[in-house]
């Protein structure tokens, strides 16, 4: 296990802004050679999760955790070769995407990384996301969790055309959890999703929640 | 004693713009779009064309006025005029979409290039030409506002909204000569609006308590704005949602005339903390109220601001296009009850002898010798009684309206536990609306 001042290092390279600090850091570990797995798990999400919470807390803002993010994608970049080496297997397979006509990628890009450094497979569709991509992804790629995002009042009601696409579809449709600016969990409710996050941070703990709680297998 | 006079639209905006006198009601204005698309469908007019054409932007926005009864008209509903200007590809949207900047096309200082003639591209010379417009039509009665993106919020349409940010921490030095460039398209445009006719020029300009600190705002934009609201020549109010209870001084430093906010910042609080330094322009919620509530609501949430002693009334921010007119029609009426909202502020609660009844009584003299008491059958009371002479009371008919008399008695059988306050006030809310 790391010491907290370990991960107090990590915590330190996640808030630096040039990616120097990170990339040695991981350089570093490797060279130790510390599993792979810890660094990440332990260094890095564990970091993140820090950040997470001062995210949460108000003490940080949006652009301190883009950063961190920034950072973060790179550290796992190299950790890459040697965790696909571990086959370390995913904690599960995530699809996101921001809603027709909603251009909006801030929330969703945050979502995205937080996910990814949580341990999940993400596949991102991207911006302005029609139903059709949505069920063709889902039949392709079977993912655990689909998160829909938008940032517009307007777009927000295109969620329920696509949750209402999706249950139409599968008869066994994965999870679906939604979020951004406008969204509220009673709105949330009303449109069927099976959750709703109020931020990056509350999406990955509503995945795991999703995942442990046996309902997806 | 004197009756109060009725202000004009215009004149009720600019006293509360500059925290002068309150005269009979407080202004309901907007800083931001209040065009739904209901109000396309009254006027005939609709997106994406009212953001092209200055005759149809000039009479879409009127309808804020004619049909809302705002009592201003501001005809700039996107926040996209100058990124077009400016070299971003825009999608100028339908009647449900709000135009949105496609392209982000500067990544360095050096790939901003600023033309001469700016102010002449069609983007940015349509609001000129609708202010024109409308200071024709409307510039002796009604309040006149203009509006311009902030260099902050233009940089988010030029080089996107998460590099911005980023370089916020990273590469601090591009940011502010970023800023500093761009504060200059939006002193000449906000001071060619103040030419056209506008009596008062928004700034948008969105460091968002939701996206960055407040020692974000105090870095980098505190002293772009004071040097903005210096070199331009009329009020100005600053447009900066998000939740900004943290950076009100910060707006009252920055020398604006008036700050437009948000809901999630307490009204009541957010006078306390201005002091009077700056107006207050808001904060009816959009999302949960104008958007997702009922015109009750919006009277509730109009009914806190002003009481709270916030300076103009309005929407916290552009409005959802869905949002009911009835909603939005719901904020005037709010206001055209004046300062202090008639019956629970003066009404007295009373008992019959046999205790099975209670009343309220209810002065109805204003200054002027009779007022008008409106009902309707919901909640319909047992027995109204009005007096015309003190103590001369005689029982009302329920059905005639409205009623003129000087008070008024409103009793109820057996309801032993209403308050004065609360009976009233969801009487009366009540029955505003049919």
């Amino acid at each position: 296990m790391m010491t907290s001042e370990e991960i107090g290092r990590f915590y330190k390279a996640l808030k630096n802004t040039d990616l120097i600090t990170v990339e040695t850091l991981i350089k570093d570990y490797i060279v130790k050679e510390v599993s792979p797995i810890a660094i990440l798990n332990e260094g890095l999400i564990g970091a993140m999760g820090i950040i997470g919470q001062e995210f949460k807390a108000g003490q940080v803002w949006v652009p301190e955790v883009l950063l961190a993010a920034r950072n973060m994608h790179r550290g796992i970049e190299l950790l890459k070769p040697q965790l696909l080496k571990d086959k370390v297997p995913s904690r599960g397979k995530f699809l996101i995407g921001t809603v027709k006509g909603d251009i909006h990628d801030i929330g969703k890009n945050l979502v995205t990384m937080m996910m990814a450094g949580a341990g999940y497979e993400v596949i991102d569709l991207g911006i302005d996301v029609p139903r059709e991509k949505f069920i063709e992804s889902i039949s392709k790629d079977h993912p655990h969790i689909i998160g829909l995002s938008a940032l517009l009042t307007t777009t927000m009601l295109e969620m329920k055309e696509v949750i209402r696409s999706i249950r139409q579809t599968f008869s066994n449709p994965p999870k679906i959890i939604v979020g951004g600016a406008p969204v509220t969990q009673k709105f949330a409710v009303e449109i069927k999703a099976d959750g709703y996050g109020e931020d990056a941070v509350r999406a990955v703990e509503l995945a795991n929640q999703l995942l442990s709680s046996g309902e997806i297998t | 004693m004197t009756e109060t006079l009725l202000s004009s639209p215009k004149r009720r905006f600019l006293s509360g713009l500059f925290g002068g006198r309150k005269g009979d009601r407080i202004s309901v204005a907007n800083p931001t779009s209040i065009v739904s698309v209901e109000l396309m469908e009254k006027t005939g007019i609709f997106f994406p064309d009212a953001h092209l054409d200055p005759h149809k932007m000039a009479e879409l926005a009127a309808g804020g006025y004619e049909i809302l009864g705002f009592d201003s008209i501001m005809p700039e509903f996107s926040v996209q005029q100058e990124a077009e200007a400016l070299g971003c590809v825009v999608d100028w949207g339908s009647p449900t979409m709000m135009p949105d900047a496609k392209t982000h096309p500067v990544k360095e200082v050096e790939d901003l290039t600023i033309p001469d003639n700016i102010l002449e591209k069609p983007s940015m010379a349509v609001l000129l030409r609708a202010l024109e417009i409308l200071k024709r039509t409307y510039g002796n009665h009604v309040a006149i506002v203009g509006k311009v993106m902030g260099p902050w919020t233009i940089s988010y349409h030029l080089c996107g909204v998460q590099d911005f940010l980023m370089w916020t921490l990273t590469e601090s030095e591009k940011v502010k000569k970023l800023l500093n460039r761009l504060k200059e398209v939006s002193i000449a445009f906000a001071n060619a609006q103040l030419r056209a006719g506008a009596d008062a020029v928004v700034i948008a300009d969105h460091a968002t308590g939701d996206l960055v600190s407040p020692k974000a705002y105090q870095d980098f934009l505190l002293p772009v704005h004071q040097e903005m609201n210096q070199r331009i020549g009329g009020p100005t109010i600053l447009h900066l949602c998000g939740n900004c209870s943290d950076r009100l001084r910060l707006f009252v430093e920055a020398g604006f005339d008036g700050y437009h906010f948000e809901w999630q910042v307490d009204a009541k609080m957010a006078v306390q903390v201005v002091n009077h330094e700056i107006s207050l322009v808001g904060n009816i919620a959009n999302r949960d109220v104008l958007f997702g509530g009922t015109p009750e609501d919006v009277y509730k949430q109009a009914r806190y601001s002003i009481e709270a002693g916030v300076d103009i009334l309005a929407p916290e921010c552009a409005v959802p296009l869905q949002t009911p007119i009835a909603n939005l029609k719901a904020i005037v009426e709010a206001a055209k009850e004046g300062y202090v909202a008639q019956g629970p502020a003066a009404g007295a609660l009373i008992f019959s002898p046999e205790g099975l009844s209670y009343g309220v009584e209810i002065p109805c003299s204003s200054s002027a010798s009779r007022s008008t008491a409106r009902f309707k059958k919901w909640g319909r009371p047992s027995w109204i009684e009005t007096s015309l002479s003190s103590g001369n009371w005689r029982k009302s008919s329920m059905n005639s309206e409205p009623i003129f008399s000087t008070s008024m008695r409103v009793w109820q059988v057996g309801m032993r536990s209403m308050t004065s306050v609360g009976w009233w006030n969801s009487f009366k809310k009540r029955s505003r609306f049919r």
